[in-house]
């Protein structure tokens, strides 16, 4: 069985892992952790350094957050794999869900950024909607 | 071995570029009555029709010769492949947005605003600035919030930026020094209060309401100095985190947005002149590539607000690597171990100093020497004139009669303006930039429209436009509306839906109040004009 959980760094994906990682050992599963590092849009009026600036402090962070993780469960879980991704969070974790034939998608009911019902909320919902899978959403 | 494919989207955009100016031009020549001259004399676009036609030839040649060349040989990773090759697929078509906003959305709601001033007591055209400026941004806002940028288009678009750039490095030339000390000693002092102001502000509120310093810092210098480069710029120094510029830059997007599209029609409301607004929306407005937008969206056929807004703005974007150290000093202050010592003033300084306002002083530089200009022209307040002794300079022999007669009259009270008139007289023509002013200043000693145009004709006779600099203005005007296009691209509600938070509330006081503050700043104190 595989279980994939989608982490942003917020309390609601920290419910999220600890759930997944619940049931994982459970069921004796394979677990991934995905943080997908959001593309803002064109934010065009900062200039490639900027930009850079921006996206580098945030794969920064994601592969610092990821790497604690990965370090944590390795200690009670035969089979942990974290992964950053850059791009739309609901579209790549759909993507991963597919390529990697995940049998459990675990979500947060919201993310951490600024307007939380436009945002992560809406996230939680398109990837169920566009999942192969069985998805929960963890409140 | 290449991953590109063979793209036919430049050659497709070129092509079409090059057949409407193609099938314009027959038309025009031939004056082939059809559709299509029925449709410019309909928007009365026949002036135009020049311009629609030497710019769609060059840029259609240029983009269908680079649009061969990419179907047969995939543009690849090369430098010069990235930054000219790839991009005139995109370019062309912001140019064929351009065309659309300017020669046809603009002249359609004119005609429309007219048709319903009767019915609605305003003429919604002129208040709300729809014009092709404000209609381009429009334009690009609504493209990338629904159909999206396409792939072939993105890197055209981003060319938006560095066409932004050229028409504020052109600009440069438009300045006289008179114009540029005046200018430049307002928006410091302004700009001084305003930047500090802000900085304050939001972080005694950010103290206030408990924010996190990094995100404190990053928010202050994006609202205080200019927008999203800013809150990036100070990011380091104040060890923000991703998500904290995240916020940020929503924020600054969402009240960039607002202001640009509420400045013009409230200043068009209450009758600001060209310097009010181009200082307020220098001032009050975030983003550099917004305000150019603001000031071109309220007068966008004469470049004398946007000249105005511009030395406000390129004199706030000098204050960044001052506030950025101050942010550092500040942010250390809080912190267990003092970092200030770490960061260097000269450093940043030279790091954050921008090219292009070197090439605005560098374009001010060659126009003050008079390389854009023929020898006898000379800039005076807003125009050239030209006293040259010419027949196409004199006033009528009926007109210097009935100025001989009004300085007779001994109306005049004041020697220096009579002898100006004087001067007139025997020379038939005006001579000299004191005495364009003079002769001017003589309407205010008579009551007698006539007169009174007498005078100003005198001034406009020898008004000259030199050839260079207005074609110079005119390339300046494509690349801002280019650029703008491509700003309109940028407001992504993907972007803007960042903000949240304490940070927003923040953010939205600091604005306002800046916003507020700076027009009664500029209201209040700003009289006249440049």
């Amino acid at each position: 069985m595989k279980i994939l959980v989608a982490h942003d760094g917020s309390d609601y994906s920290n419910k999220a892992l600890k759930k997944g990682a619940d049931i994982a050992k459970k069921e004796n599963a394979s677990l991934s952790v995905v943080n997908v590092v959001p593309d803002l849009g064109f934010t065009d009026e900062l200039g490639d350094d900027y930009t850079k600036t921006l996206y580098s402090t945030l794969t920064d962070e994601a592969e610092k957050l990821m790497k604690g993780i990965k370090d944590d469960l390795s200690k009670s879980l035969q089979d942990v794999r974290t992964e950053v991704r850059f791009g739309s969070p609901a579209e790549i974790i759909v993507d991963i869900a597919n390529s990697e034939k995940v049998d459990l998608l675990v979500v947060g009911s919201h993310g951490k950024h600024g307007a939380k019902k436009f945002y992560l909320g809406s996230v939680s919902s398109k990837v169920i909607s566009h999942a192969p899978c069985d998805v929960l959403v963890v409140k | 071995m290449n991953g590109e494919k063979r793209s036919p989207a430049a050659l497709i955009v070129g092509i079409i570029l090059l057949v409407y100016a193609l099938i314009l031009k027959r038309h025009e020549a031939a004056a082939i009555p059809g559709f299509l001259m029925e449709l410019m004399n309909y928007l009365k676009a026949g002036k135009t029709v020049d311009t629609q036609v030497g710019v769609g030839i060059w840029a259609g040649t240029i983009i269908s010769l680079f649009g061969i060349w990419n179907l047969v040989q995939p543009a690849m990773k090369s430098k010069f492949d990235m930054v000219v090759r790839a991009p005139m697929a995109g370019a062309g078509m912001m140019i064929i947005l351009a065309y659309l906003c300017r020669f046809y959305f603009e002249p359609i709601f004119k005609l429309w605003g007219k048709a319903a001033e009767p019915a609605l007591g305003f003429n919604f055209a002129t208040i709300f600035g729809l014009n092709y400026i404000l209609l381009g941004v429009l334009l690009g806002l609504v493209w990338v919030n629904t159909i999206g940028v396409p792939k072939w288009m993105q890197s055209g678009v981003k060319t938006a930026r560095l066409a932004m750039k050229m028409g504020v490095i052109s600009l440069g030339a438009m300045y006289s020094i008179t114009e540029l000390r005046y200018l430049g000693a307002m928006s410091f002092t302004m700009i001084t209060i305003f930047v500090m102001g802000t900085a304050i502000l939001v972080l005694w509120l950010s103290q206030m309401m408990k924010i996190a310093r990094p995100l404190a810092g990053v928010l202050s210098a994006g609202i205080a100095v200019c927008g999203v480069s800013a809150a990036v710029a100070a990011a380091p120094v104040v060890k923000a985190r991703g998500i904290d510029m995240a916020y940020s830059i929503g924020m600054l997007l969402l009240i960039g947005v607002v202001g640009l599209f509420t400045f013009p029609p409230i200043a068009k409301i209450v009758g600001m002149n060209e310097l009010q607004f181009g200082a307020w929306a220098g001032t009050g407005i975030l983003n550099s590539a917004q305000v150019a937008a603001a000031a071109l969206i309220f007068d966008p056929h004469t470049i004398e607000t946007l000249k105005v807004a511009e030395i406000f703005n390129i004199t706030r974007i000098l204050f960044l690597p001052f506030i950025v150290i101050i942010l550092a000093i500040w942010f250390a202050k809080g912190e267990e171990e003092a970092e200030a010592g770490k960061v260097n003033l000269g450093r940043i300084i030279v790091e954050k100093f921008p090219i292009f306002v070197l090439g605005f002083l560098i374009m001010f530089a060659l126009s003050s020497t008079g390389v854009f200009t023929p020898k006898d022209h000379v800039l005076y307040g807003k125009h050239f004139y030209s006293f040259k002794i010419d027949e196409k300079r004199e006033l009528r022999t009926r007109d210097l009669k009935k100025v001989q007669v009004f300085i007779e009259s001994g109306a005049v009270t004041d020697p220096k303006v009579k002898a100006a008139l004087e001067k007139l007289v025997a020379d038939r023509q005006v001579t000299g930039v004191e005495q364009t002013d003079l002769v001017l200043k003589a309407q205010d000693f008579t009551k007698d429209k006539d007169l009174k145009k007498v005078f100003k004709d005198a001034d406009k006779k020898v008004q000259a436009k030199p050839k260079t600099l207005e074609v110079m203005r005119e390339y300046m005007m494509w690349f801002f509306a280019f650029g703008l296009i491509g700003l309109g691209m940028q407001i992504t509600w993907q972007t803007i839906r960042q903000a949240g938070g304490k940070a927003a509330t923040i953010g939205v006081i600091a604005g306002i109040t800046k916003a507020v503050l700076s027009f009664f700043v500029v209201w209040l104190f700003i009289k006249g004009t440049i």
